[in-house]
């Protein structure tokens, strides 16, 4: 520690190598101040780097699951969806919720998102292959990540930040984003409470975030 | 250019002037040595300073969050571990030294005029920072703290006249809490500091003055060019003293084993971590300072004491009595205080000579006092003694209980706040809980034994070896486990004979009997198979179940011996099970099969009428009862569900039975409940399970 003593002398002068008696001195004293003056900067160092290490630092980076997760059921968008009449589709709101982790605490049960899930519901379903028919989008605007919500009178999407609108396939129609609303990768598997005759699904979505504001859709790291 | 930069500041600030008056080159005056104690004491307090600000970026002064954010900083964060530590050993090396100036100041004499404010401010200082000790102490809100806090209000709130009122303005409620917490926060971190820093601006003033004018001053022998070496000497000392503190195991450890375990499942082992990982987490092997286990009020702390440094206090009080004490704790110290500030005023002019020699013989026996002090407290609690026995017992027990804490927290805290650590884990408190809800009559090995053992030991509960031991120990008729299922106890005696019947012919026939060893053999098998909680469905029928006939996997193999011997009495999955119906083993020993049997041990999936032992014994008579949250706004459906429940229990006694009102009477005594709110009984769950995660409230997707 070279900095300046608070209580008793002054800092620079009698500490300097520079002193003006420095230059009669013996070789064996200039050694000593040398030797201690190098001690106390390993010393200082070894106190030093972990602070600044210290400040850096900001703890357990939280690490978050990238498998799919089970939101939905397909016969809850069917029912609960709204139905847009002009494309015959339904939309519904579906959350993520998962463990969430903030500094040193714990929430076992969080909603940490959301998804829109849209179904077309005159198309046929091919459970292996649903992509066609039924389409899910995270609810975090591409522009600068506000929520989009639905807007059901107009049958569109709508950002509330910079009014930002998408239509139902995600395009944008107006507003400053610079790409269609992020699609998720989507998988369907059998309920297997439900009956064979009326077969039920359940809706799984493997959610990411993605960097905002870029023409080109980058999960984020 | 550098310093025409520097002349330019100084011509817009004029802060050269200010330099000179702070500074003052004291070398020139030939005494370097005597002033290596500024240049330590001044380092320890950068130190601090810089340690402190750091601790603000992570500390969180909340009843909730404080323990939390400490914790996270000494176990989680990148050398936090060190920066903790030196705070703390920083404070107490910081004391020490201070309280060593204020001996050096007296005896050179500085205390006398004109050094009057020199000694004044010196004293102050030292005032100042024991109130930083007791303001800095409690914020980690662990039990040491919470619990000196405690004890130091309480004194302060026994000083006549303006105690209360502080008490009170300190406290901010009824009892120490969150605006306590709040107000220590900011007296330690800014209002504190702030006087203190204006106590050293006073210091060095009049220090400088002194010198200014002082001609007494003797020229030292020593050559005075080597005064930056004496201070850079002085501060290698103390630094190194500090760092070597720091490096000590005072606290505790977070387990780290080499491989990982399950109970901290995403803690990183030791032998993934590099060095400077490890360097880093130091912390995680319970190097620096301590952080016992989160305060919670209705948790006793038998060790409660203040820091070694008010020890002095605390021995005073502990051996004067009566009112006495409060003088000793309070009166004394201000006395002294008092004293020690008028001093200067007495030593004018022909006094100085007496009144120098009265102060250094006051001093030193004060110094020798405070130690003696000290070191008597030290004595009590960590010399050969008994009673310094059983305070390191307790010691341990506390260590333990925030090592338990802190393994915990690795995995998260619950947003309700550290304190709900050590009530939801299923170790502690689960427990406590099976000790008073369970031990009656279930024990638990040999470290909570039952007050009237009618039912089977618990430790172990549903693991292969404790499945197999239950069945063997129903081979014996007096044995506990055979009262308490009397059926299943004669059909297996049963099975047994005719093992050894079929072993005795064969071995007439000269053939190698092999029916017991089939048999042991089986059960082994079963009860492998009934520890692994089995819930899989099992094909009936068809090609399927022709496939499975031949899987050598442990799961059919064992529940093809299940169906073999037990399947006609117990149900799984939806097959099996005759009308002499024994309980349900789908997901058998499992936390939710142990969920339905605590509400409902009589439900005829589960014992059935069979928990109810017919004794005329009425002490014999025993039952397990259903444990169901009372207070919960399921309850009164629940009351309905029990009512018929008894109905259909009272139906199976056959109508001939001569006893049959009295069998009435103890089913309608059996089919009762005891209170148990859910929290409780998942505690008891996991405990019995060995499962030592924390129960987080409501629906949870984990831990
Ligand atoms: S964030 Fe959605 S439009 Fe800007």
């Amino acid at each position: 520690m070279s900095e300046g003593d608070v209580l008793g002398s002054s800092p620079g002068v009698a500490n300097s190598a520079s002193s003006p008696t420095s230059a009669s001195l013996p070789h064996r004293r200039s050694f000593l101040r040398w030797l201690l003056r190098g001690l106390e900067t390993v010393l200082a160092a070894v106190l030093g780097v972990p602070t600044v290490v210290y400040f850096l630092s900001s703890g357990r980076p939280s690490t978050r699951p990238q498998g799919f997760r089970r939101v939905a059921k397909l016969s809850d968008i069917l029912l609960q969806g709204k139905l847009s009449a002009k494309t015959g589709k339904r939309v519904y709101e579906a959350v993520i919720r998962d463990v969430r982790r903030d500094g040193w605490t714990l929430f076992p049960n969080e909603i940490i998102g959301r998804v829109w899930l849209v179904l077309d519901v005159h198309r046929p379903l091919d459970p292996n292959q649903p992509d066609e028919t039924l389409v899910a989008f995270t609810s975090v605007c591409p522009h600068l990540g506000c929520a989009v919500g639905y807007d059901a009178e107009n049958e569109r999407f709508s950002c509330p930040c910079h009014a930002g609108t998408f239509d139902i396939s995600g395009r944008v129609l107006e507003g400053p984003p610079s790409r269609p609303m992020d699609r998720l990768e989507i998988r369907l598997v059998a309920d297997p409470s439900s009956s064979a005759e009326k077969q039920d699904y359940f809706v799984e979505v493997r959610y990411l975030d993605f960097v905002p504001d870029v023409p080109e859709k980058i999960p984020k790291a | 250019m550098w310093q025409r930069l520097r002349d330019w500041l100084h011509d817009r600030l004029g802060y050269r002037e200010l330099m000179h008056i702070l500074t003052l080159d004291i070398s020139r005056l030939g005494q370097p040595w005597r002033f290596v104690w500024a240049s330590a004491l001044s380092c320890v307090l950068i130190v601090l300073v810089v340690t402190g600000i750091m601790l603000m970026l992570v500390y969180s002064p909340g009843v909730s969050t404080a323990w939390g954010s400490v914790y996270y900083l000494q176990y989680e964060m990148h050398f936090g571990w060190l920066i903790r530590a030196l705070h703390h050993f920083a404070a107490q090396v910081f004391l020490v030294l201070l309280a060593a100036y204020l001996l050096f100041l007296v005896f050179v004499g500085l205390h006398l005029p004109p050094g009057e404010v020199v000694w004044w401010t010196a004293l102050l200082l030292l005032a100042v920072a024991f109130a930083n000790d007791v303001t800095g102490n409690p914020l980690p809100w662990d039990q040491k703290g919470y619990w000196a806090l405690h004890v130091e209000l309480n004194i302060v709130g026994g000083i006549p006249g303006l105690g209360s009122a502080v008490r009170q303005w300190v406290q901010a409620g009824n009892e120490a809490g969150q605006l306590t917490l709040t107000r220590l926060y900011t007296l330690h971190v800014f209002i504190l500091p702030a006087i203190t820093a204006l106590l050293l601006l006073g210091h060095r003033l009049a220090l400088r003055r002194y010198l200014q004018r002082a001609t007494t001053i003797t020229v030292s022998s020593l050559p005075s060019s080597l005064a930056g070496g004496h201070k850079v000497l002085a501060r290698l000392v103390v630094l190194s003293i500090l760092l070597g503190l720091c490096f000590t195991r005072n606290a505790v450890p977070l387990g780290i084993t080499s491989e990982t375990s399950a109970s901290q499942p995403d803690a990183m082992t030791a032998s993934e971590m590099t060095w400077w990982q490890r360097f880093a987490w130091l912390g995680r092997w319970g190097v620096g300072a301590l952080l016992e286990a989160p305060a919670d009020p209705s948790r006793d702390y038998p060790i409660a004491r203040p820091k070694w440094t008010y020890w002095f206090l605390f021995e005073l009080r502990q051996s004067l009595e009566g009112p006495w004490a409060a003088w000793a704790t309070v009166f004394g110290p201000v006395i002294v205080f008092l004293v020690l500030f008028l001093l200067p005023l007495a030593g004018r002019g022909r006094a100085r000579q007496p009144i120098y020699v009265l102060s250094v013989v006051l001093i030193i026996s004060l110094a020798i006092a405070v130690s003696f002090l000290i070191a008597r407290t030290w004595w009590k609690d960590y010399g050969p003694t008994e009673t310094a026995e059983k305070f390191r017992a307790e010691v341990h027990q506390q260590r333990q209980l925030a090592q338990r804490a802190i393994i915990l927290a690795f995995q998260g805290i619950p947003a309700e706040g550290a304190a709900e650590l050590l009530r939801r884990d299923p170790l502690t408190r689960g427990r406590e809980l099976y000790r008073t809800h369970c031990a009656s009559c279930h024990a638990f090995g040999m470290t909570i034994p039952a007050s009237n053992p009618v039912a089977p030991d618990l430790e172990n509960f549903a693991k292969p070896d404790w499945i197999y031991r239950l069945l063997q120990n129903m081979r014996d008729e007096k044995s506990i486990e055979s009262q308490v299922l009397p059926q299943m106890a004669s059909w297996l005696r049963r099975e047994y004979d005719r093992a050894a019947r079929a072993d005795e012919k064969e071995r007439m026939a000269g053939v190698t009997p092999q029916a017991v060893a089939k048999l042991e053999e089986d059960l082994r098998l079963i009860a492998e198979w009934l520890a692994s909680h089995p819930r899989r469905p099992v094909p009936s029928e068809g090609p399927e179940r022709e496939t499975f006939d031949k899987d050598p996997s442990l799961f059919a193999r064992g529940y093809r011996a299940f169906e073999a011997r037990c399947l006609r009495c117990h149900p799984y999955n939806g097959l099996g099970g005759g009308d002499t119906k024994g309980p349900d083993f789908t997901g058998y020993g499992d936390a939710d099969w142990l969920r339905g049997l605590l509400h409902a041990p009589f439900e005829m999936s589960y014992y059935g009428p069979s928990m109810v032992r017919w004794s005329r014994n009425p002490i014999k008579r025993a039952w397990m009862p259903a444990f169901r949250d009372t207070e919960s706004t399921n309850a009164a459906l629940w009351q309905r569900d029990l009512e018929r429940l008894l109905q259909q229990l009272q139906e199976r006694v056959p109508e001939d039975d001569p006893k049959r009102e009295e069998r009435w009477q103890v089913l309608r005594q059996a089919c009762t409940w005891l209170p148990l709110s859910e929290l409780d009984r998942e505690l008891i769950i996991r405990f019995v399970l060995g499962d030592g995660r924390l129960v987080f409230g409501g629906p949870s997707v984990a831990p």
